[in-house]
Order: C-alpha cells, then sequence, then structure tokens
C-alpha cells in the first residue's frame, strides 16, 4: 500500500444541498436594498454615508473580534454586514458618525460575539444596540429633531409621535398609500413599505426567513390595533396606521426573524411573533415609548428558549 | 443529487432511484488472484486464532477464527492458501480480524453443506447462511421472539438499487428462501418491502409491503411506525419489537442455496461512477474494489473518495483494496471536485434540519450538547436515541456542521460508557 493514492476520508452524509450562511446573509442584504436605496434617493448622500460606515465598521469590530478571540476570522459569512445593514436601516439619515459607531460596537460586540459569535446570541444583536442608543441619545435619533433640516415635500412630522401626542386626529392626517409609498419620514431603510414587503417576501419564498414569524407579526399587530381601535374609535390609530408606520415592517420581516433569537418549530414560532406585535401595540398604545418594536422584539426574544420547548414528540419516545 | 432550488419554502425531498423497467444483466468481475475477508473481532495474538497463515482453505468451508465467538464463523467464498492475517481497524475503532487469502485455479469446495441441506431447520440457516451475500442476520432467527420477517426488496440508501433490482430478476429464488425461512424458522408473518408502483404480481405468497418513495421511509425504523403500524421506542432495537430484517439479496441467496446445494458468494454490487452514473456489477464477496474499478474503467485520482454504501449513510474508506463485503449493496466513486465538506462554523439556529427530521429531533439544540460533549443530557433532554441516522440534517445545514458524525460518536460513547459501568458493577 505504499504507492497508494491518496483518498479522502470523511464522515457520511457525503452530498450537501448547497445552502450556506453566506448565502443567507448576502440574500438578507440584497432584499434589505430594496427598501435601503429609496431611501438613499430621498435623503441623499448623508444616508449613504450611515449606512456604508455601519456595515464597515460592524465588519471591522468583528474582525477586531476575532483576533482577540482567537478566532478564526468569520466576516467572509456576511453576518456582520447583516447586522450592519439592518442597523442602518433604523436610523436617521443625519446619525452623527460617533453613534454609529458605538452602535456597531454595541451590536456585534456586546450584543453577538462576547456570547459567542453567531448562532449564540440570546438576543437580536441589531435590537440590543439600539436599545442601548435610544436610551442613551435618544435625542440624537428622534426623528422630529434630526429630520429637521428636511423638507421633502410630504409631513415631516414623525407619524408615531404625532399620534402618540396629539392622538387620532393626528394619525389620520397621514394617508395609508402615502405611509406604504414611504412618503413619512422615518429611518433610511424603514420607511419605504413596498420595499421592506417585497424584499421580506423574497425571503421567505427564498426560505431565508419564516412566514411564520412574519405573518403571525403582521396579525398580531392588526388584531391587538383593531381591538383597542373599537374599544375607543376616538383615542387610538387605526390597525393600517401601525402597520405601516415606524418600524412594524423591518420587525416583521428583519428583525423578528432574526436566527438565533427566534424559535425554530412550528407553534413557538406563531406565539413568538404573535408576541412581539401584540406587545409592539400595547407599548404604542399604552407605554412611554412611541415606537414598541424594539422592546417588543426584545422581550420576546428572553421567552424564546421557553417557548421553543413547545416541540413535536420525537420518534419512539415514550411519554 | 438534488442542489438547493431557488424556492426555498418547503423542506428539501430527496427520493429514491426507481425504476420501470429492469436494467440489463449486472457485469461479471473475473475472479481475483486473492481476496480479503473481515472477520469481527479484536487480533490480539495471531497464536489465539483458530487459523494459521498458509493454511489450505475450501469454498464454503465452516471457519472458526477465535475461541469463544458466540457461534460466529467465516465462510471463505473461494478456496485457497491463507496469506496474510491482520487487523484492520473500522469506525470508531471497531475492530476487524482481514485475512487475505491466495485464490486457486482449480477451486474446491467443501461437502457440508451439500450432506445439511437435506434437512431445513433453523441449525441449517444458523451453521450456513452467516456470510452469504446480504449478511442476513442469522443469529436472531434463533431467537424464539421473533416473529416478523421483513425483507426489504429496496435499498434504505439513495442512488443504491442493489435488492430492489434482486427483488424484480429473482422472482423464483426470493420465494423458494421465503420457503426455505417458512419452514426453517416456524415464522409465517413475512412480508415483502417494495417501493409504491414498482411490483404486484409475482409474489403471491408472500404480504407485499409498499413504501413511499420518499428519502428516508425505507429505513426500518420508519417502516414499522409507518407501515408496520409500530413505533421503536428510543434505545430499543427492531428485535425488541420481534421483527427481523432481510435483505432480498439475502433471502435469494438461501433460495439459491437450497436449490442448487451450493452456497452462493456472489454479490450484487451498486457501482455509481464520477458522473453519478450507475451500473450493476456482481463480484465474489472478498473482490477488492480497485479490481471492480479497473474492469469499469474508472480512474481514481487524488483526493478522489470512494464511499461504501450510500451517499447518505455509508463510510469512506481510504484504500481501493479494500474488499467487497457480504453486506456492500453501493460502491460510490466521487471526483474530489463534488466532494462537499464541513465545516468548523457554529449552528446559525435557521431551523432547516428540524423541518427536515423524520424523527422530529430538536436537532438545532441537540446539536449544542453534542459539540459540547454532554452525552447524556444530549440522550436525556434532546432525544439522541431517536436518531435514525439518515444524515438529512447534516444534508441541509446551512453552516455545514457534521451532525451526523456527532450523534454517531454520541451513541457510541454513550454504549461505551454503559459497557464499563456494568463491567464496573
Amino acid at each position: 500500500m505504499i504507492n497508494q493514492k491518496k483518498l479522502l476520508v470523511s464522515h457520511a452524509p457525503f452530498v450537501h444541498y448547497g445552502s450556506s450562511i453566506s448565502e443567507r446573509s448576502y440574500n438578507i442584504i440584497l432584499a434589505a436594498l430594496l427598501a435601503v436605496i429609496p431611501g438613499f434617493m430621498r435623503y441623499g448622500a448623508p444616508a449613504v454615508g450611515v449606512v456604508a460606515l455601519s456595515i464597515s465598521t460592524a465588519i471591522i469590530w468583528e474582525v477586531l473580534m476575532n483576533f482577540a478571540t482567537k478566532r478564526t476570522i468569520s466576516v467572509g459569512n456576511g453576518n456582520a454586514a447583516v447586522i450592519g445593514m439592518i442597523f442602518a436601516m433604523m436610523l436617521p439619515a443625519t446619525t452623527p458618525w460617533w453613534i454609529i459607531i458605538i452602535g456597531t460596537f454595541l451590536a456585534v460586540v456586546v450584543g453577538k460575539e462576547i456570547f459567542g459569535g453567531i448562532g449564540a446570541n440570546p438576543f437580536n444583536p441589531v435590537l440590543v444596540s439600539f436599545a442601548m442608543i435610544m436610551l442613551s441619545w435618544g435625542d440624537l435619533i428622534d426623528f422630529n429633531a434630526a429630520l429637521i433640516h428636511y423638507d421633502l415635500g410630504f409631513n415631516m412630522a414623525y407619524p408615531l409621535i404625532a399620534a402618540k401626542q396629539l392622538g387620532t386626529m393626528a394619525a389620520d392626517t397621514y394617508s395609508i398609500r402615502d405611509l406604504i409609498l414611504g412618503l413619512q419620514s422615518g429611518g433610511i431603510g424603514s420607511t419605504f413599505g413596498i420595499g421592506i414587503i417585497v424584499g421580506g417576501l423574497y425571503l421567505i419564498i427564498r426560505g431565508f426567513i419564516r412566514w411564520e414569524i412574519s405573518i403571525s407579526f403582521l396579525l398580531g399587530i392588526f388584531i391587538t390595533a383593531s381591538i383597542f381601535k373599537y374599544v375607543q374609535p376616538n383615542v387610538y390609530a387605526c390597525p393600517f396606521f401601525h402597520l405601516f408606520t415606524g418600524y412594524t415592517l423591518i420587525g416583521a420581516f428583519y428583525l423578528a426573524t432574526e436566527d438565533s433569537s427566534s424559535p425554530a418549530n412550528f407553534i413557538p414560532m406563531i406565539i413568538y411573533g404573535a408576541g412581539c406585535g401584540i406587545m409592539t401595540v400595547l407599548i404604542r398604545n399604552i407605554g412611554a415609548y412611541v415606537d414598541g418594536v424594539v422592546f417588543a422584539v426584545l422581550l420576546m426574544n428572553l421567552i424564546n428558549p421557553i417557548i421553543d420547548k413547545i416541540r413535536p414528540r420525537a420518534l419512539g419516545k415514550v411519554k | 443529487m438534488k442542489k438547493k432550488s431557488f424556492l426555498g419554502l418547503q423542506a428539501p425531498k430527496l427520493f429514491y432511484e426507481t425504476f420501470k423497467s429492469i436494467p440489463p444483466n449486472p457485469q461479471k468481475i473475473p475472479i481475483p488472484d486473492e481476496i480479503i475477508l473481515f472477520h469481527e473481532g479484536a487480533l490480539v495474538k495471531k497464536d489465539n486464532l483458530l487459523i494459521k497463515e498458509g493454511e489450505k482453505v475450501k469454498k464454503g468451508q465452516k471457519l472458526s477464527i477465535l475461541p469463544n465467538d458466540n457461534g460466529r464463523y467465516l465462510m471463505p467464498p473461494l478456496s485457497g492458501v491463507i496469506k496474510v492475517i491482520d487487523k484492520f481497524v473500522g469506525n470508531f475503532g471497531k475492530e476487524y480480524i482481514s485475512i487475505k487469502i491466495g485464490v486457486d485455479k482449480e477451486q474446491e469446495i467443501d461437502d457440508q453443506f451439500a450432506k445439511d441441506v437435506v434437512q431445513i431447520n433453523t441449525d441449517l440457516i444458523k451453521n450456513n447462511f452467516q456470510c452469504i451475500p446480504g449478511k442476513p442476520p442469522v443469529m436472531l432467527l434463533d431467537n424464539k421472539t421473533i416473529d416478523r420477517i421483513i425483507i426489504k426488496g429496496l435499498d434504505s440508501d439513495l442512488l443504491v438499487m442493489t435488492n430492489q433490482y434482486i427483488t424484480r430478476s429473482y422472482t423464483d429464488k426470493i420465494n423458494k428462501g421465503i420457503e426455505v425461512l417458512r419452514e426453517g424458522t416456524g415464522i409465517n408473518n413475512i412480508s415483502l418491502l417494495v417501493f409504491k408502483n414498482q411490483l404486484s404480481s409475482e409474489y403471491k405468497n408472500v404480504e407485499i409491503r409498499q413504501v413511499d418513495t420518499q428519502y428516508p421511509s425505507a429505513f426500518p425504523e420508519l417502516v414499522m411506525k409507518n407501515i408496520v403500524g409500530k413505533e421503536v421506542p428510543q434505545g430499543k432495537k427492531l428485535e425488541d419489537l420481534g421483527t427481523c430484517v432481510l435483505s432480498a439479496e439475502s433471502v435469494k441467496a438461501i433460495g439459491a442455496a437450497c436449490e442448487d446445494k451450493t452456497i452462493p458468494f456472489n454479490k450484487i454490487v451498486t457501482v455509481i461512477k464520477k458522473d453519478g452514473s450507475s451500473v450493476l456489477v456482481e463480484a465474489i464477496i472478498g473482490t477488492p474494489i480497485k479490481d471492480i474499478l479497473l474492469i469499469q474503467n474508472i480512474e481514481l485520482k487524488e483526493k478522489d473518495r470512494i464511499i461504501v454504501g450510500g451517499p447518505m449513510t455509508g463510510y469512506a474508506i481510504y484504500t481501493d483494496e479494500f474488499p467487497v463485503l457480504p453486506d456492500t449493496d453501493g460502491i460510490i466513486i466521487q471526483d474530489s471536485n463534488d466532494v462537499s465538506l464541513f465545516s468548523d462554523n457554529y449552528c446559525i439556529n435557521c431551523g432547516d434540519c428540524i423541518r427536515v427530521c423524520p424523527a422530529k429531533i430538536q436537532v438545532n439544540m441537540l446539536v449544542r450538547f453534542l459539540e459540547a460533549a454532554q452525552y447524556v443530557d444530549a440522550e436525556s433532554t434532546y432525544d439522541l436515541q431517536s436518531c435514525i441516522e439518515c444524515g438529512l440534517c447534516a444534508y441541509v445545514c446551512p453552516s455545514k456542521i457534521p451532525i451526523l458524525q456527532y450523534i454517531k460518536i454520541a451513541k457510541f460513547e454513550l454504549a461505551r460508557t454503559q459497557e464499563l459501568e456494568a463491567e464496573n458493577d
């Protein structure tokens, strides 16, 4: 056997479906572009700067953490870029550069890497970071203040603040059609509803995110908001207003569906999605914050490990 | 093999190879100059063995190899001289005694079987059919608790079609084999397993059971659940439920042996070439795989892979001198360019494995315990022992985690610890 050719020996299975982490990441970025590019067109060069800085710093933080923890360089799987992209989508175009750098640090390092990297984070890294930024420098990412110098030809008051402070009268001044078309102030990639929905449907059809979470999230919002509207129609905004304002759509398709912090079984996914939706409307309507998505999803992330224990009986398991 | 399609809403489905018309006869591989046989067991010292190098053996002669071998024996498929006795270590450190035999020009056949075959009973089956093609678990048939025999007229793994071909082509021999089994064991509950819409009329005296063509529905545990209606409890085997599974090839060999009064040692093997095309060959048990490659004009290059078995459950071997064993149904030659590698990525919790798992195991959680070598927890909390080892989880995993390997190591380690604990008690 001395002149033997060296054969490759490994373990079954010897074939692979062809899916990969990077494929998932790059498709999510691609889908997100549908919402981000209209943002670029609306807010111009500053928006491009925010997105570029956010993605690049997210990648740099991950590389630095790879060096610090002496692990293989993992930025190739695109997960850091996805975090940077989604974080930037939620920010106003005028965000100061240092907030972005701190934000991506909080997302990639605090939100993900210190838990062990991809797949190990208990919370959505983007939301961990965004919640901290919101609590620390809320004024700088307050849309009414941040976008004050922009006049884009539509009502530049942030719809959720208007609805919160001025009630249903203010909410009714926004037409649903305008909201869907993105004629509202907000984050770079979170206002153009059609783009987010099309991108989200693309990801669902390709199997990169789960329809169970997205649909139950939206239904949760719709049903809860309908109940509020039915009980006190002159105090609370209509369910469609809740669906197309703030971070609802980006939450349904990009935030709640993050793999690591969301359940993987059917019934838990429905509960989780619906829970996110219900909490969002509760926070918006009776809580202190104008947009409930960030805290609603974080809260459901927290109970994800418990609800994901609802699972089918395994083959041959004796009860 | 199926690759990822553009649409991914559903879990991927793999289907067994089925054929409408019977494929051409298998190509016969000439008798080799040397054959290699494997006998399960550890080779501590050559002096302890009941055979010696240089000894002459006859075709079909019953050879005892180790003292206290619990009734196990080896039967050389060709007569010749024992050249080398060596040890061979397989997957998970499983030890074998490998015996190389220089084949005689003139074959000498042992006549014991011809004398025994006049009376068909359990002893005849137990004493003669342990090493025939298909390697039937004849020791189980001796067990009085077995009351059902399932004959697999299909192969569990993808691309392999050895048993399917045999079921279609050797009706008479299999019918005879079923008769022998009935008479010899007294078990009347015998059923033949085939794919849906594959065959109907040729088998009259046996119950035909049809399984779906979607992988892995031909796995014994799923057959038990879906066809027989009994679920195999975690950690138990089919024989605990009184069921014994035989391959169609072994039943054919039993039938042929009793009909011709001589034990057959010709094994039919599906060879899957580098381009994915498959061809059937007929080789004597013990023939080195390189002889088959030579006749099939398959060129082996550095870093190619030879897989014994199917693409999902087989095992890769490191040398082409590895022989055709009694239970080798498929040989796959995979080009180095087609080799898919595993990675050291972490689980990203996408849940694709859960959606594809036929045993409904929470693979995403299980793999976390397995990576940390927490096998006891994996068994008690996340149903490790429910796994039927079909490999679908590792097939779809975007992280390319070697999940099946982890599962097999875990099961192996748990069994080993249990053995040690039993010894200490």
